[in-house]
């Protein structure tokens, strides 16, 4: 089957735009200047310490990551399962992909203790390290999205787009099984080490990448004044709402499992109960605003054909997704590791006592840089290549569901 | 730098005559305490310009019966004038030794012990390196490569022991024993210089500062050598690794846990 | 002032890509075209500053800083000869570098340490030159080429030993032994009491 959906640059002129525009780039911008701050600093002006080793800018790098995974959804939805419904928003959702994943990146490589040895990271590799696999399947999904995308645009290429979003799906499931397991497989600490995390992971990023792309799909349309249906917004929306639930439902699994072992029910106490900041994080912002809420927003009769309801369950799963990350991040890594059971134990060096944390500016600074990156770089494709649908109406999706 | 001092001795005024007791006092210890494990040792020891190979294995035993705190506090000041490291008790403070104070709540019993890097013989440190940086050299001695550690951080992560540390800061006037600077991660070395300076001979800084000659809490050595001191007390009396439920095979043991 | 810095930021990329390259070549002992290629790729995107900077070095030629060469007595040359030191030391660094650390061979000639022990000594008025200063023996060079150097970031920039220890008749060979012995022994103090006491 031929699409037949015709695309086209944004054609917003608007000062808008380019104001919009001008506000991420002025987030970017002063990202940088936090991550150089904090290389010729050192990272004492973080609130990073030899405790707490990775903080905010990894929450929002590995949001970011995930979350690029999880955008390619729409694009593997039309090309390997054959939902023509999304075949439109293919584009949209390749592109996204992309720019979250090098938003991530930047964040990542600039909160390095040495991002000027960037060439090091690339020439020296252990073949053992999941973040080395990581390097390589971060830096790969970029590539083959890349072509992904052109074979999609290419009219007369485009029938190798299918057996390229096969190769695109199963890279993305192989990279947010690396992201997971770059926690999943650490031995040491209590909080991570189980290898549940990575299909967790995997989860989150639908929900992440959907909720992402929804808001950006709507934005978009509303700004170019462009047509959008409702048919696939309730696509959309019930997706959305199956991820969320998904994502609940492995959080279930994952503490149970925890729980069910002795020797882990410190660490879950201080994670469900004690924890302070962490266990707020957990209940009000992961389980209640991120999880319970937007099920409630998406599936309630009377808010079903509400946009600004389903506005509102995306940015609250973002809002879900980042308490998540901070407490499985941050949370695992606050509480002390074990190394001697049974016995109280303290240190000058933090041993035996929760870490303590609190992000800096600059921290911030440099996720809301790379987060801002990842829109910056959506916005100029967009306004460069044809890949937004010119009108998603109702009637064109009635004709051909899947 | 490494002399071969046998070849050249004029060229070697001060060392010579510290070397040569510590050689003569190893020679007379040897005759009353275990003849032959001199003769044994000397055959094996590496050449100073061949490259550390698997026929050692450096380990150090640690009998924390016979430490007081105030032994364990020495063990972290040397370490310091060593290689030139300061904590001020601020969280992001380096710290390669640390006095750990341990409570049995149930019983009230209460121990102090030196705790750095375990040089395990399965580091899940250089396993999760992505550059390689964190590697474990060929005779068990699990170091950093500060020219290639691009300071991720992942190593600190997976490490169980706590034992490594992020440089936070700029520094400035290091040691020329120990290169350290901002932005890469770095722990315990096992006082690596020394080591391939003295080969068996040699002794971390933190044994030397606790140990004496009618005392010897910190024992130093081969653990692949069944006639080493370490190996002969680890037959005798055993001792424990810490977190042994990981599989990980530190090469510092305990007494008296 | 502002297209200075950014200039020599951009010439020290280029350089240091150059470097990492040949390490890289030395590593796996693999044929230039790993060089090539990078440089290929570096020409194309530093072509526009490249000049830039050009221009603008070109205009600070007037007043270059010297470099402080102090050559102890009856030393002839250093650990090559000074052609050769010039074009190739850091290829000597790298090399006894991975043998250090990874192999913990500490005997080779081409120390990074001995390099300080001769080149940092203090002037003849007893000022200490430090690695941010311009007649830095490294620095004055590193500075004036644009190539970026973070050794110092780490190591130490000032000599284990003085210029007296350095040594009175001895050859360049034994004078290298000699500061290999007197680093190893660790002992630095006790040496200075050592050749106050022989020279009493």
């Amino acid at each position: 089957m031929v699409d037949q959906t015709r695309y086209s640059e944004l054609k917003v002129n608007s000062s808008r735009y380019w104001l919009i525009l001008g506000v991420l780039a002025i987030l970017a911008g002063a990202g940088l200047a936090a991550a150089h701050y904090m290389d010729v600093e050192g990272h004492h002006v973080s609130g990073m310490n030899n405790q707490i080793v990775w903080g905010m800018p990894h929450v929002f790098a590995i949001f970011l990551i995930i979350a690029s995974s999880g955008a390619l959804n729409i694009a593997s939805l039309s090309s390997v399962f054959g939902k023509l419904i999304y075949e439109p928003l293919a584009r949209l959702s390749a592109v996204l992909s992309i720019a979250l994943l090098v938003g991530g990146l930047a964040i990542l490589l600039l909160d390095l203790g040495r991002p000027d040895r960037l060439i090091v990271a690339i020439t020296y590799y252990n073949f053992k390290s999941i973040f080395a696999w990581n390097i390589i399947l971060y830096s790969g999904f970029i590539v083959v999205v890349a072509a992904y995308l052109w074979l999609m645009m290419e009219r007369r290429m485009h029938a190798y787009s299918k057996p390229a979003g096969i190769v695109a799906l199963i890279w993305r499931l192989v990279l947010t099984t690396g992201t997971g397991s770059i926690f999943g497989f650490l031995v040491a600490r209590e909080a991570y080490d189980t290898a549940l995390l990575a299909p967790m992971f995997i989860v989150m990023s639908f929900a992440f990448g959907l909720a992402v792309f929804i808001l950006l799909l709507m934005a978009s349309f509303k700004l170019d004044k462009r047509v959008l249906g409702d048919c696939h917004l309730q696509r959309l929306r019930n997706l959305l709402g199956i991820f969320t639930a998904a994502i609940f439902y492995f959080v279930l699994l994952f503490h149970i499992t925890k729980l069910y072992g002795t020797q882990n029910h410190g660490v879950e106490y201080f994670l469900l109960v004690e924890g302070g900041i962490y266990t707020a994080l957990f209940w009000l912002f992961q389980i209640g605003a991120g999880n319970l809420l937007p099920l409630l927003l998406i599936y309630l009769p009377a808010l079903k054909q509400s946009r600004v309801s389903l506005v509102l369950a995306c940015c609250l799963v973002i809002v879900g997704a980042f308490a998540q990350l901070y407490v499985i991040i941050i949370g695992g890594q606050a509480y002390p590791l074990n190394i001697f059971p049974g016995y109280e134990v303290s240190s000058s060096f933090y041993d035996g006592v929760i870490g303590e944390y609190m992000p800096s500016i600059w921290e911030l600074m440099l996720g809301l840089g790379g987060f801002a990156t990842s829109i910056i770089i959506v916005f100029m494709i967009m306004r460069i290549l044809p890949v937004t649908p010119e009108i998603l109406p109702d009637d064109q999706a009635s004709g051909i569901t899947s | 730098m490494k002399s071969n001092h046998n070849s050249q001795p004029d060229a070697v005024p001060a060392g010579s005559s510290r070397r040569d007791f510590l050689k003569a006092s190893a020679a007379i210890a040897s005759v009353f305490v275990a003849p032959g494990v001199m003769l044994y040792q000397t055959s094996i020891a590496r050449s100073p310009d061949q490259a550390v190979d698997s026929t050692v294995r450096w380990g150090m035993l640690i009998d924390t019966n016979a430490m007081t705190e105030a032994d364990v506090d020495k063990c972290v000041s040397a370490c310091q004038r060593e290689h030139g490291w300061k904590s001020t008790g601020k969280p992001t403070d380096t710290q390669w030794i640390r006095k750990l104070d341990l409570l049995d709540l149930e019983t009230g019993y209460k121990k102090s012990l030196p705790m750095m890097c375990q040089h395990c013989e399965d580091p899940p440190c250089v396993d999760v390196c992505p550059t390689g940086a964190s590697f474990k050299r060929a005779d068990g001695i699990v170091l950093v490569d500060k020219h290639t550690c691009i300071g991720c951080r992942y190593c600190m992560l997976a490490c169980p022991y706590k034992a490594r540390s992020f440089i936070h800061e700029n520094l400035t006037d290091q040691l020329a024993v120990a290169p350290r600077g901002k932005g890469t991660v770095e722990s315990c070395t096992l006082c690596v210089h020394r080591i391939d300076r003295d080969g068996v001979n040699a002794v971390p800084a933190c044994a030397e500062a606790v140990n004496s000659a009618n005392r010897k809490p910190m024992v130093f050595g081969d653990l692949n050598d069944p006639n080493s001191e370490i190996s002969r007390r680890l037959a005798k009396l055993g001792a424990k690794k810490l977190r042994a439920d990981l599989g990980l095979n530190p090469g510092i043991r305990y007494q008296g846990l | 002032m502002k297209s200075i810095v950014l200039s020599r930021w951009t010439i020290s990329i280029w350089h240091w890509a150059i470097i990492s390259a040949n390490s890289i070549e030395m590593k796996y002992n693999c044929p230039y075209t790993f060089t090539q290629a990078l440089l290929v790729a570096i020409v194309v995107i530093m072509i526009p500053p490249g000049l830039f900077a050009a221009e603008t070095e070109s205009s600070s030629m007037g007043n270059v800083v010297l470099p402080r060469v102090i050559t102890p007595e009856n030393v002839q040359q250093c650990v090559e000869p000074t052609d050769i030191m010039r074009r190739d030391h850091m290829k000597f660094l790298f090399l006894q570098r991975d043998a250090t650390v990874l192999d913990g061979i500490r005997t080779g000639k081409y120390s990074l340490t001995g390099c300080i022990n001769c080149h940092a000594q203090p002037a003849e008025d007893g000022k200490i030159v430090r690695a941010g200063d311009p007649e830095f023996f490294c620095t004055a060079c590193h500075q004036y080429t644009s190539v970026k150097i973070d050794c110092f970031e780490c190591h130490s920039d000032r000599p284990a030993i003085t210029a007296g220890q350095l040594g009175h008749s001895l050859n360049t060979r034994q004078l290298l032994t000699r500061i290999d012995s007197l680093i190893s022994d660790g002992v630095h103090k006790k040496l200075l009491q050592q050749v106050a006491l022989r020279e009493e």
